[in-house]
């Protein structure tokens, strides 16, 4: 469980996360919602150790993530995707993928080099179950192009296969349907919503579809401004007055929907 | 420098052209079988030796440019360490050719870890700055240490014995620089297929983002700057035998701007690439040199040409004739259907209906 505790972040005059708390449970996927400049992508990089926050706590199963540097955030079992998909351009999709399996992987360059039977062995298994992830987001006709040759549908279920291969705990997605046809979001929320029961983990998503968010995610907290202003059941966010007019008011009709 | 290197889109693994298994193995052949032609012609065994010497330098500077996404222009301040450090031992101990090999190997990764120190928090040109000023200051140290280092004259380098042969004769010497060569290929291909390879990929090709994958970037970089110079330092040992005499004057700037350019007329990220790229500009420069000073000057010519025709180099341009073939293929009527046909990759299944980007 992510328990995110008073947490404020701000850059130079602007607050971009203000007195944020929240609780990510096991097991469940977590919508965090909200306008354009809301501090949602803030609240990611601070669980990801990308930004220092000047106030808060975020306790991961009781440890304070803030003590970590952002590469060994991944060894806690939390993965990222990001919003403008940076995937290793250079590498196979399939080595994309087993980049951040990797850190498993005890052996220094030495035994890199000549491929000790545990290198050998961490070599497979990551194949596999990169293998394993390829085939539960339907891409593995695509394992060997390079990542920088991919169309944008592809690339962003990559990015979240990337996510998905070092048996994360906790997935944080970041606009994983952001710039999606209406098909290719259907068969992302269809994946989104297989992954606690497949995968065991928790998730932690934003996104500015709400058809697709309020669709898959079992909780949703609302952020305006840096603060959270709402929080609850798909249901309940969406008839949340306070929300309703956040929206409005921030230009974007999304969430009327449902009214 | 950084938007012009950007051109020279780095390949994965080698796939084609220069970097296939097949032209690698024509490659080797021919070096094999090079001495049966030439080896009496003591001048060209040299010059040969010294082309096996730079592709090694080079193929080290390609893993840290082609791969880990570094940059470097000091890389013969490197193979300076390596020479120097084989001349001091070979002046000083009677130790095996093999335990000299290795300490030039160590002693150059030792000062390629002090150099990527900082590079764990440079950039870009101002990691090229750093580099320069390392690749400059070496032969100045030396300059200057004429206790350890004959100063301007330099070190003699003793020719090593192995058993009977004398390596410092220039056939048993081609053959050692050769192996030490293949060895070392061998041994990038190696690490580039394995968790550290990827790891100097991921740093290249997203550094940003690279953290979240449990990267941690700047022990990557220094990992990344000790092994290009380890591989110097062997290169340097060969050096050292080669021109018999480990002198300043051999480490100038232009030195490190020449392994530069193999790396870019190569082809960045290509392991076959490397070493045709410093074995092309090896037979260049001989041919200039009585062109005086207007060498470097064909340097940067090459460099700017390549960049402009062929961004991908030597490694490249295999891959670029058959996308010329192909392109001509599908302009003709005739064929051009099954062009499109084979033009055409498996696409991902519908569920996704990814829309093809241009």
């Amino acid at each position: 469980m992510l328990q995110i505790e008073d947490l404020s972040l701000s850059f130079g005059g602007v607050q971009a996360v203000d007195a944020l708390s929240l609780t990510v449970p096991d097991g469940i996927i977590t919508a965090l919602i909200g306008p354009n400049g809301a501090g949602k992508t803030s609240v990611l990089n601070v669980i990801n150790g990308f930004s220092r926050p000047q106030q808060g706590r975020v306790l991961h199963d009781g440890l304070d993530l803030l003590s970590l540097p952002p590469y060994r955030i991944i060894q806690r079992g939390i993965t990222r995707s990001f919003q403008n998909v940076a995937l290793f351009g250079g590498l196979s999709v399939i080595d994309n993928l087993i980049v951040g399996f990797d850190h498993r992987s005890q052996a220094g360059i030495m035994r890199d080099l000549v491929r000790t039977r545990a290198v050998r062995a961490h070599e497979r298994t990551a194949r596999r179950r990169a293998q394993e992830v390829l085939e539960f987001l339907g891409i593995t006709a695509i394992a060997r192009r390079r990542a920088d040759e991919l169309a944008l549908g592809e690339r962003k279920l990559v990015d979240l296969g990337r996510a998905l291969v070092p048996h994360p705990t906790l997935v944080l997605l970041d606009e994983p349907a952001a710039g999606l046809a209406e098909a290719q979001k259907a068969w992302l929320s269809q994946v989104l919503s297989r992954i606690p029961g497949e995968f065991g983990a928790a998730v932690l998503v934003i996104d500015h579809d709400m058809r697709l968010v309020l669709g898959v995610s079992n909780r949703v907290a609302v952020m305006d401004f840096g603060r959270k202003i709402a929080e609850g059941t798909p249901n309940e966010v969406r008839t949340d007055p306070v929300v309703v007019s956040a929206y409005l008011g921030g230009g974007s009709a999304g969430a009327a929907h449902g009214h | 420098m950084a938007a012009l290197l950007r051109r020279a889109r780095p390949g994965t693994m080698a796939r084609g052209g220069a970097g296939s298994p097949a032209a690698i193995l024509i490659m080797l052949a021919a070096a094999l079988v090079f001495p049966l032609l030439e080896g009496a012609n003591v001048a060209v065994m040299g010059i040969a030796t010294e082309g096996l010497t730079y592709g090694l330098v080079t193929l080290a500077l390609n893993l840290l440019m082609g791969y880990g996404g570094q940059v470097s222009i000091g890389h013969g301040g490197l193979l300076a360490v390596g020479a120097y450090t084989t001349a001091i031992l070979a002046t000083r101990f009677a130790l095996p050719f093999i335990v000299v090999l290795a300490l030039a190997g160590a002693v150059t990764g030792v000062a390629g870890l002090l150099l990527g120190l900082p590079a764990g928090r440079l950039r870009s040109h101002y990691l090229a700055v750093a580099t320069l000023g390392f690749g400059v200051a070496v032969p100045q140290i030396a300059l200057n240490l004429g206790s350890l280092t004959g100063g301007f004259t330099g070190l003699i380098v003793p020719a090593e014995q192995l058993g009977s042969i004398t390596l410092g004769n220039p056939v048993p010497l081609y053959y050692l620089a050769l192996c030490i060569l293949v060895a070392s290929v061998l041994a990038v291909r190696s690490i580039l297929s394995s968790p550290t390879g990827r790891r100097f990929m991921a740093v290249r090709d997203s550094e940003d983002t690279a953290p979240a994958m449990g990267i941690n970037v700047g022990r990557t970089k220094v990992i990344l700057f000790t092994t290009s110079a380890f591989f110097c330092g062997l290169a340097g040992y060969v050096f050292a035998l080669n021109n018999a005499i480990v002198e300043p004057g051999s480490f100038s700037f232009s030195l490190s701007l020449f392994f530069f350019a193999a790396v870019i007329v190569g082809g960045m990220g290509s392991v076959g690439g490397s070493l045709l790229g410093a074995v092309l500009l090896v037979i260049v420069q001989h041919q200039a040199v009585s062109l005086g000073g207007y060498s470097e000057a064909i340097l940067g010519v090459a460099v700017a040409v390549v960049l402009l025709a062929v961004p991908g180099g030597l490694a490249a341009v295999p891959r670029r004739l058959r996308g010329l073939v192909a392109g001509a293929r599908l302009r003709h009527p005739a064929t051009a259907g099954a062009a499109s046909l084979r033009e055409e990759p498996p696409g991902p299944p519908s569920p996704t209906g990814a829309p093809r980007e241009g």
